[in-house]
């Protein structure tokens, strides 16, 4: 038996909708994971990519410093690289504060936003800085392949996967391309 | 001068408004004068602009914010705007302005708080061979130096009204270094006029009692009419704007076109960086302008032309109105031209700013008093021109040509150029050269005898036609310039050989960036993502990734555009890719695709909220 | 007999004064476009419907049918440069489908869906751009104007208003509203206007309609562009001969 291809998978900032669209391909999963083994991924809750992968998905744009060195560290590790969902492709929802400054956007949540109480912008070593803009992933690293949606449907997923796998071109043909 | 919180409608505006007699098609003219008069277009002047000549609101706005010399904020009492161009920038106008900026303590591209002054750039002025040179007041300031910067400043700070600044400081040479058959013996005027009128016949005394029946003149003018237009034909003319139409074919045209009220417009908006022919030539031989756009009113039937000049040559508007007055006291323009039936007058239009307007159709919409903007290709201005007329367009040199051609004949004028490309032409030579000016060759020069001419023969390149022409490399030099194998406008801008050439693609970059009209997809963001690949270069932050992204934007906006400008904005970045490919190696530290923006500085507005200082407060850029 | 030309090979007859792509549409076969509406003058901009003849690329909503001309349109080199010329729209604007009201009913995303683009490709411009909710009646959110000027054509020509104009130049152009404000409200614009109702994308709408349809019912949840648009065609054709 072949070798089974290594997949990794990986959230920045995004709402995790993407892995949910992911694991609603439902039993086809298992067919799946015939051919394919998985890293960091929701299926075994690693933190870490622990070793070199053949693809790579990743959905969420990149909002701080944090998601920057996630991503890298990912790009490095993955052969195939996918941007998955609108957040990872055009920054998305998250990016939507874009059209604001940071300082307008932490001033709402933590200086006079509704309900503040000990007005307070964090500082916190631990918690990652912001970037001025959230970006979609291709601003940052190079991307690969792009699986659009909001989240891309589980039929349009299956088909990405199995065409690529297949070591096809995995262009989504028209019905299932949703930006939606 | 007012500033902008006085003006008076009634007393300000309304004379500039019925100078213009209230004509909507006067727009971008009467405009020009209120921003001349306040520096900025006044909120008031738009709303009474909008009554008087029954125009919305939103179009007289429009028009405003088109035109780089129109503003709706106020842009001081003395407005210094520095010409832009790669050769003002290789003569040092960068450190230039910055100091100006400095002495008189105000931010480049903003007006000082006391409304005294504000400095700017603009796109090339056409002072390319007597920079680095500036505008003040919409008048032409060549030659500046440290010394004159200084100068200004002084004269700035002091209030000296402009009249009182020195006459060097404004001084403009015609620096003509090289003429051929055509401007070497500038024709007296009426001679190339009378000819084509003659063609038609003799003029006969009794013409001029105005006792010859109308058809007998109509019959005259049509037969000489004809007969110029086949010595037109016969010099194989073609447009010296850089198309190289058949100007033969155009004026057939709309020599034959249906409809009455026919135009013939001159394009003197010579923006193309690098060229300043059209100003030496509307200097020297506005006589003969003017001549050849009389005979092509007598060859296409019409009775009206219209030249239309840069802005940047405003300081020509005396001498030029001056030589249309004398032209209509000689018989030479009116009625009754040379006591024939021929009726034809020129009036002058002036630009305000765009490089979008040597555009044809967009200098058609320009003239009538509309933003720039290129229109759709059909139908031609031959059949539906300006007003919807058919219109001949022309550069300044095709009608100097024409007139020459009307006196001397056309298989004179043909016996000079190249098997398709027949005359002289007039070249542009700007840069590290030690004669720049103006050089009359016959079609099929060589790059290298230009530079041979011109002192410039150790050059590592030379940019032939402007940003939109092509770049070219030492390998290049022995090729003919002319339409069948390196057309060009007539401009050569010559990079010495400690010259940068990546500074020349950075700044016609910028310049496509800044003229794109905006009307098509391609080229309103496709300039600005080149500009933005280019800046990326600079920074040290490109990889052969981006070198690729490059190409692709180059071909989506030389298929996809909708003008010229979108169609040849990326030629100088894609030509330098392929001649000089270490501009863009040199400058990549990393074979990986990195951001184009600055990370770390993508973190500094959150360190400056938050007081952090720590490690991962940071992000290095290049890291892999 | 009428004349006809051919497109990628095919015989399509045309009468004289049609354009390629009016042609093109009366005999069933789509050309994407986007500024294009058979109810208004062409205008040439977005550069979508570019078809190459004789080698060199045209407009079609504007380039007349000539007998016997070869057009090629439907090609993948064709597709793929007007897909590139979508992103560009897609990057240059903020266009945020996942919470677009638009979204299914956007001629935008639909020609995006029908070109098979997948990503925006080119870095996002992310422009800072004024949204304009001042009219009771209509919402104007330039983030996702894409400058056809289709409200501007159809306010002059059809709605004989003149609501809408461009201001500034290149990148930096911008619709702007024929009132003193330069605002929605204050100007003669109404929920009714063609203007509004012809706007491609989510740019202009009625407020308070936004979501009658839920999304997965909208038009082009139920058919793609070409269909939507060559039915649109034949229905305009019918109206206006």
């Amino acid at each position: 038996m072949a070798e089974k291809l290594k997949v990794a998978t990986c959230s920045l900032a995004g709402c995790f909708g993407c892995h949910m669209s992911l694991l609603d391909i439902d039993e086809r999963l298992l067919e799946l994971l015939e051919v394919v083994q998985f890293d960091r991924s929701p299926i075994n809750d690693l933190k870490h990519i622990s070793q070199p992968v053949d693809l790579g998905l990743i959905e969420g744009g990149v909002c701080n410093a944090e998601n920057v060195h996630t991503l890298r560290e990912f790009r490095s590790m993955c052969k195939i690289l996918v941007a998955v969902g609108e957040c990872g492709i055009t920054g998305g929802i998250p990016s939507m504060r874009n059209s604001f400054t940071l300082k307008e956007c932490l001033d709402e949540s933590y200086i006079r936003g509704m309900g503040v109480e000990f007005a307070h912008i964090p500082d916190d070593p631990e918690i990652p800085l912001l970037l001025n803009r959230v970006r979609p992933l291709h601003h940052i690293v190079k991307i690969d392949h792009f699986l659009p949606g909001c989240p891309p449907s589980a039929d349009a997923i299956w088909y990405f996967l199995t065409e690529l796998l297949a070591g096809r071109d995995p262009s989504l043909p028209r019905e299932l391309i949703r930006y939606d | 001068m007012q500033s902008a919180s006085v003006v008076h409608p009634e007393e300000h505006l309304l004379p500039i408004l019925q100078r213009h007699g209230s004509d909507p098609g006067k727009l971008l003219q009467i405009l020009i004068e209120i921003q001349h008069a306040f520096h900025c277009i006044p909120p008031e002047a738009e709303g009474l602009l909008a009554e008087k000549l029954r125009l919305p609101l939103v179009r007289v706005r429009g028009v405003v914010e088109f035109y780089s010399f129109l503003s709706r904020s106020f842009q001081g009492e003395v407005v210094i705007h520095f010409s832009d161009n790669i050769t003002d920038q290789m003569a040092g106008n960068r450190q230039l302005a910055e100091a100006l900026c400095a002495k008189l303590g105000v931010k480049l591209g903003e007006t000082r708080t006391d409304g005294r002054v504000s400095v700017r750039f603009t796109s090339c002025t056409g002072m390319c061979d007597q920079g680095p040179a500036a505008l003040v007041n919409y008048l032409p300031l060549t030659r500046l130096t440290p010394d004159r910067i200084d100068a200004i400043a002084a004269l700035v700070e002091g209030k000296v009204p402009l009249e009182a600044w020195p006459r060097a400081f404004f001084q403009v040479d015609s620096q003509i270094r090289r003429s051929d058959v055509v401007f070497r013996n500038p024709l007296e005027p009426g001679v190339a006029l009378r000819a084509s009128l003659e063609r038609g016949g003799e003029i006969l005394e009794e013409w001029a009692e105005d006792m010859a029946p109308s058809d007998a003149r109509r019959h005259h003018l049509e037969r000489g009419g004809a007969e110029t237009l086949k010595e037109i034909y016969a010099a194989e003319l073609r447009g010296r704007g850089g198309a190289g139409f058949k100007t033969g074919i155009k004026w057939e045209s709309v020599r034959h076109a249906k409809m009455g009220n026919r135009y013939v417009l001159c394009n003197a908006d010579e923006g193309e960086p690098g060229t300043f022919k059209d100003r030496v030539l509307l200097t020297d031989y506005a006589d003969m302008v003017f001549e050849g756009m009389t005979i092509c009113g007598h060859v296409v039937g019409s009775k009206k032309g219209i030249l239309y000049v840069r802005q940047e040559y405003w300081y020509l508007r005396d001498h030029l109105e001056g030589v249309l007055r004398w032209r209509r006291e000689a018989g030479l323009l009116g009625e009754g031209i040379l006591k024939t039936g021929l009726d034809f007058d020129i009036e002058i239009h002036w630009g305000a700013g765009a490089y979008i307007c040597g555009m044809e159709s967009a200098m058609i919409k320009s003239i009538e008093g509309r933003r720039g903007i290129p229109r759709r290709r059909w139908p031609l201005p031959v059949h539906q021109g300006y007003l919807k007329r058919p219109t001949v367009v022309n550069n300044v040199e095709t009608f100097a040509a024409a007139a020459v051609i009307s006196a001397r004949g056309g298989a004179w004028f043909a016996f000079n150029g190249t098997q398709q490309s027949s005359g002289t032409k007039l070249f542009c030579v700007s840069g590290d050269c030690e004669r720049p000016g103006l050089y009359e060759y016959p079609w099929g020069v060589t790059i290298r005898e230009m530079l041979r001419d011109a002192g410039g023969l150790d050059a590592k390149g030379a940019q032939v036609g402007g940003p939109s022409g092509t770049l070219v490399g030492p390998e290049e030099f022995d090729r003919r310039v002319c339409f069948e194998e390196l057309s060009s406008t007539g401009t050569l801008m010559v990079f010495g050989p400690h010259q940068d050439i990546f500074e020349a693609v950075k700044n016609f970059s910028a310049f496509f960036q800044h003229e794109s009209c905006g009307l098509c997809t391609p080229c309103r963001v496709g300039t600005t993502l080149l500009a933005n690949y280019v800046k990326k270069f600079e920074k040290g932050y490109g990889s052969p990734v981006d070198l690729e992204e490059v190409q692709l934007v180059a071909k989506v906006m030389k298929t996809m555009s909708h003008c010229g400008l979108g169609q040849t904005a990326s030629l100088p970045i894609t030509d330098s890719v392929r001649k000089f490919p270490d501009i863009w190696t040199e400058r990549m530290q990393t074979m990986e695709f990195v951001p184009a923006f600055d990370l770390d500085g993508a973190l500094e507005e959150a360190r400056s909220l938050t007081g952090r200082t720590d490690a991962a407060a940071h992000l290095t850029h290049l890291e892999a | 007999m009428s004349q006809t030309f051919f497109l990628d090979g095919q015989e399509i007859p045309f009468e004289e004064g049609q354009t390629v792509l009016q042609a093109a549409m009366a005999a069933g076969r789509y050309i994407p476009h986007l500024c294009y509406r058979p109810q208004l003058e062409p205008h040439s901009s977005c550069r979508i419907c570019t078809v190459i003849i004789s080698g060199k690329p045209f407009s079609s909503c504007t380039q007349p049918a000539m007998k016997e001309q070869q057009v090629e349109c439907d090609t993948a080199e064709l597709n793929a440069l007007r897909r590139a010329v979508i992103q560009m729209m897609f990057v240059e604007g903020n266009h945020y489908c996942p919470s677009c009201e638009e979204s299914g009913s956007c001629r935008l995303q639909a020609s995006a869906y029908y070109l098979g683009m997948q990503d925006s490709h080119f870095p996002h411009q992310f422009p800072l751009r004024q949204r304009d909710s001042s009219h009771p009646d209509v919402n104007m959110d330039r983030d996702r104007c894409i400058r056809c000027e289709t409200c501007v054509r159809a306010s002059r020509d059809l709605d004989g208003k003149n609501v809408f104009g461009i201001l500034g130049r290149g990148l930096n152009s911008k619709i702007s509203v024929n009132s003193p404000s330069g605002l929605l409200e204050g100007s003669d614009v109404a929920a009714t206007d063609m203007a509004v109702a012809l706007c491609p994308t989510g740019c202009l709408t009625v407020k308070g309609v936004g979501f009658k349809v839920p999304i997965g019912l909208r038009i082009f949840d139920q058919a793609p562009i070409d269909v939507v648009e060559l039915l649109e065609f034949t229905k305009q054709e019918a109206v206006h001969g």
